[in-house]
């Protein structure tokens, strides 16, 4: 196996899971770009500006999230916030439940190697 | 914006941020483009520097490409998103060079024909167009098909914040209609004034159409608003592949509109513009001063437009 190899399919795996995260961090609180990312950073998820910001308006339009620009602390300036729809924190649960299940096979596979 | 930033790190973004909207979905640019640029604030906020522009720069390239970064904004359709920004652009650029080759060949060929009839003349040229059009974008479409986003990976990782030129930023943008518009203009204006839609005005009289043609002294001029109409048709295709100011093309507009008045207010200056094709003795003869002033008072309309935009341009040329 390559690193390129490598890199490749480690950034698909994180891709697929990225809408599962964004969806989970915006479940509480109302976030904007730059806060979110920082979150997922510190949170261990790398994303890319480029990835995620297309992201978050791609799940505005299928109405899993919902955005209003407002004024922020501690600059003042006006900034684009999302948060989840419900029929985000449904997605999000759903897609929870997927994501145990899918762990649990990882680990039934990998102990039984 | 940030208004902390040195003029020159401000300058930075905002021909970034001018870059990305063109590759950005139409309607959606003004709202993405703001949300960027508080990104990219939050950014420089986060890194403290001495060099505001060093900063700037380090914060566009580490954003990348500004294709690259519009490329996220497109629905993957027939073309991979990533691939989508310079598919629009080589489409668009081909399409008007073709299109607008067969529409030059189809007036060319206008003055060759003996029986010329206008509705046959759209109604053809409509119909090859759109064929035409198929035909390039089915093409272009499979080429970029088969290309896929490796191709490109090369070209976006090269780029630097460097390359982008002061012309891209967001408030030198031209509007693509703004240009059609115009283009469409100039080829009316320069299609009527050699009869070629309509052999002379027309008036009408008792619902008899009476034929009128400028005089000796007007049509003299018109090789001259011939030329300044070729050359705005030029200006606003020039326009269209790049649809952003600079100081050139902002002096170019300024003097086409200037000469263009020139010659309107030459032409208004003569006691007789038109001449009227009347029988003898028609009543219609008493009017003939109104008709000459009314064809007056449209060319010092046009002039006085003319000034207002050449002005403004000039303004405009200076100012960047």
């Amino acid at each position: 196996m390559t690193q390129q190899q490598l890199n490749k399919n480690r950034h698909e795996l994180r891709r697929g899971s990225l809408v599962l995260a964004v969806l989970m961090a915006l479940r509480e609180q109302a976030q904007y770009g730059y806060s979110l990312r920082q979150q997922l950073i510190k949170a261990g998820l790398e994303v890319d500006e480029g990835t995620l910001y297309p992201l978050l308006r791609r799940l505005e339009n299928q109405a899993l999230l919902r955005s209003e620009w407002r004024l922020g602390e501690p600059q003042g300036r006006r900034r684009r916030y999302y948060q989840c729809t419900d029929r985000g924190l449904a997605l999000s649960a759903e897609l929870w439940q997927e994501w145990r299940a899918l762990e649990q096979v990882l680990h039934h596979l990998e102990a039984n190697k | 914006m940030n208004n902390s930033q040195s003029p020159s790190a401000d300058s930075w973004r905002e021909r970034y941020l001018g870059a990305v909207s063109r590759f950005l979905p139409a309607g959606e640019q003004d709202d993405i483009c703001a949300e960027l640029d508080d990104m990219i604030s939050d950014k420089l906020e986060s890194q403290q520097s001495d060099d505001d522009e060093q900063q700037m720069l380090a914060v566009l390239d580490q954003l990348g490409h500004p294709m690259r970064l519009a490329a996220g904004y497109h629905q993957q359709a027939l073309i991979e998103s990533e691939v989508i920004p310079i598919y629009r652009l080589v489409l668009k650029y081909v399409l008007l060079i073709s299109l607008s080759i067969v529409t030059l060949v189809s007036l060319l060929n206008v003055g060759r024909t003996e029986d010329f009839a206008l509705i046959q003349f759209v109604l053809q040229l409509a119909w090859v167009l759109a064929f035409d059009g198929l035909v390039i974008f089915a093409i272009i479409t499979l080429i970029f098909q088969a290309l896929g986003k490796q191709q490109l990976e090369g070209f976006y990782k090269n780029w630097k914040p460097q390359q982008l030129p002061e012309f891209l930023r967001r408030d030198n943008k031209i509007a693509l209609g703004d240009c059609i518009v115009e283009l469409l203009s100039s080829t009316f204006g320069l299609l009527l004034l050699n009869g070629w839609i309509i052999p002379g005005l027309l008036f009408f009289n008792n619902e008899k159409a009476v034929a009128a043609h400028a005089v000796p002294e007007v049509l003299a001029l018109l090789p001259w608003f011939n030329l300044i109409l070729l050359l705005s048709m030029l200006l606003n295709l020039i326009n269209i592949f790049q649809p952003f100011w600079t100081r050139t093309k902002l002096f170019a507009d300024a003097t086409l509109s200037l000469i263009g008045a020139v010659l309107l207010l030459l032409a208004a200056s003569h006691s007789r513009i038109i001449d009227l094709a009347l029988p003898v003795g028609s009543d219609f003869i008493e009017l003939e001063p109104y008709v000459q002033m009314f064809v007056r008072s449209i060319l010092l309309i046009f002039a006085v437009v003319l000034i207002v935009f050449g002005i403004r341009s000039l303004a405009r040329a200076l100012k960047l």
